[in-house]
């Protein structure tokens, strides 16, 4: 009995990733074979990218002077102060960033894309694009793998330059650092490779936070628990996600 | 007189669909004529939705064929069910409108999806359906700000607006008090006299269903139990048809399917089209 509920568990778990990877097989193939359709891809870019801006860059802020002012109190019990511009921007590029990035895009729109896309299918409106002949995958999903591509990097970027600037802000005004050692440091160690593997890292977690999050939504079970369970299971998947993956990479990268 | 002389719209040739050990349709066949209005009746839960789901290729079958104007839809790839399902329209049990789009840009999406039309005229399609549910000049609303029959007749009007060959109710009268639901069945006529649509109509309400029906399928039990024209399934002396159309609250209680009540729930598919 035990053992059969057991098995029952492991069948369940490999169908449903093998649901997941048809999910994502045919969502890339309506990516590769359908013309894009700019109206809902601008549309998508508006909420994905412009609506996380201010609070990415809220949070990476303050991000960014925390770091300086820890920083700054173990550099400084072994004189190694000039080191601070390298340690917070290092930190931030590679990898605060696009951590942040992707749980932030996890926390707004990728929630708002599960409530949405759940709503839907349990509102019978997926069922009501099928049969109006237009492919939900092409009207709703695509769109929104793309806004979340295109946002994604350059969200990194505003958010590495965000949590830097409040970094040496905190440095030299608070902390009274020299601000030339500041700056120098950060262009010796961070290098153009940083920031673009940085860019790549959030892309990367915004596409998985995308098919997750549009996978559960499209999957909701009936009725309003099925779109809270969607919503649900969508941020906590893609955070826990994002800080494991966030591992394999910099270690595949950096190593 | 004879039946072979009736085209049929849609056939369904031993259809069979379970879910998991549910076998919800066994062995359904049945032939739904061209041009006129069938009511499929059954208690709830007996697979009239998946029924319609089939019809359309939201959902595939175990076994069996279903035609479509001859057309088998069930060997179609993805593309070809796309192709096919602008023939159809359908009315889904709220209405399915999308909640960000008004009322006009709702009516106006297969239009704008599938049709190279202005906008004007586009606008002007709109008007004229809205007129014809009986709601003119609501273009600006949006679905939220209206009652449960509105809504239904606002999925109508976009479910006529492609003209389609083969228009779909789902349960049309669910969730309505009994003379919004009576308007409801009276809109179905009059707009059945003004197309020449094939009506396929989801229902259990009794009294409505031989309002509207030129035909009647019987679903009961995951089988056809009886079908044919509505007078002859009136007079039938089959048991089980009589005690369902004599509203016996004993009877159309399905202990393996349904609950006899009345089904509200939106239906779900968790099923992976063309994956
Ligand atoms: N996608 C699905 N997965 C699993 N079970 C389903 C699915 N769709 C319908 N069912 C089950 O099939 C049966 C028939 O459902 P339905 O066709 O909605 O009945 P009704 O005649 O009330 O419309 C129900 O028991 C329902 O739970
Ligand atoms: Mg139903």
């Amino acid at each position: 009995m035990a053992v059969n509920a057991q098995m029952n568990a492991v069948i369940e778990y490999i169908s449903s990733l093998g649901k997941l990877g048809f999910f994502s097989l045919r969502m890339f193939r309506t990516l590769f074979t359908t013309a894009p359709q700019p109206r809902l891809i601008l549309d998508n870019l508006y909420r994905i990218g412009v609506e996380t801006l201010p609070v990415l860059i809220a949070v990476c802020v303050f991000v960014g002077t925390n770091l300086a002012l820890l920083g700054f109190h173990i550099f400084k019990s072994f004189g190694g102060q000039s080191f601070l511009g390298a340690y917070v921007g290092l930190s931030c590029v590679r990898e605060l960033a696009p951590i942040l990035t992707g749980a932030m895009l996890a926390a707004k729109p990728g929630t708002d894309t599960a409530a949405t896309i759940a709503t839907m299918r349990v509102k019978e409106q997926i069922d009501a694009l099928e049969v109006m002949a237009v492919d939900p995958f092409r009207f709703l999903i695509v769109p929104r793998l793309i806004a979340f591509v295109i946002a994604s990097p350059l969200l990194v970027l505003f958010g590495a330059f965000s949590s830097v600037a409040a970094g040496y802000m905190v440095a030299v005004y608070q902390l009274n650092m020299n601000p030339g050692v500041f700056l120098t440091d950060l262009r010796h160690y961070v290098l153009l490779s940083d920031i673009f593997n940085g860019m790549l890292k959030g892309m990367l977690f915004a596409v998985v936070g995308c098919i997750l999050s549009t996978y559960f939504g499209y999957h909701s079970q009936p009725g309003p628990k099925g779109v809270s369970r969607a919503i649900n299971l969508s941020v906590v998947t893609v955070a826990s996600f994002i800080v494991i993956f966030n591992f394999f990479l910099t270690a595949a990268i950096y190593d | 007189m004879t039946e072979t002389q009736i085209e049929h719209a849609v056939e369904f040739r031993n259809v069979t669909k379970a879910f998991g050990k549910l076998v919800v349709l066994n062995n359904v066949s049945c032939q739904l004529p061209k041009g006129r209005t069938t009511v499929i009746v059954g208690p709830s839960g007996t697979g009239k939705s998946v029924f319609l789901k089939l019809l359309v290729g939201l959902l595939k079958p175990d076994s069996g064929t279903i035609l479509v104007d001859g057309q088998d839809i069930t060997r179609m790839s993805q593309q070809e069910l796309f192709e096919l399902r602008k023939k159809f329209g359908m009315l889904f049990q709220d209405g399915a409108l999308f909640d960000s789009l008004t009322v006009g840009d709702n009516i106006a999406f297969p239009l704008r999806q599938h049709t190279r039309k202005k906008n004007k005229e586009i606008m002007q399609i709109v008007a004229q359906k809205l007129e014809q549910v009986g709601l003119p000049g609501i273009e600006g609303k949006l679905p939220s700000e209206l009652s449960g029959g509105m809504r239904k007749r606002v999925g109508l009007a976009r479910a006529l607006a492609l003209n389609p060959e083969i228009i779909l109710f789902d349960e049309p009268n669910s969730g309505l008090d009994p003379v919004m639901s009576d308007a409801i069945d009276k809109l179905i006529i009059k707009t059945k006299h003004l197309t020449n649509s094939t009506f396929i109509v989801i229902s259990h309400d009794i009294p409505g269903t031989f309002q509207i029906a030129d035909y009647i399928v019987m679903l009961y039990k995951s089988k056809v139990i009886a079908s044919g024209k509505v007078k002859d399934i009136q007079d039938s002396e089959h048991p089980v048809l009589k005690r369902f159309f004599a509203r016996d609250s004993e009877m159309p209680i399905d202990p393996d399917h349904g609950t006899g009540q009345l089904d509200l729930r939106p239906y779900y598919t968790g099923q992976l089209q063309g994956g």
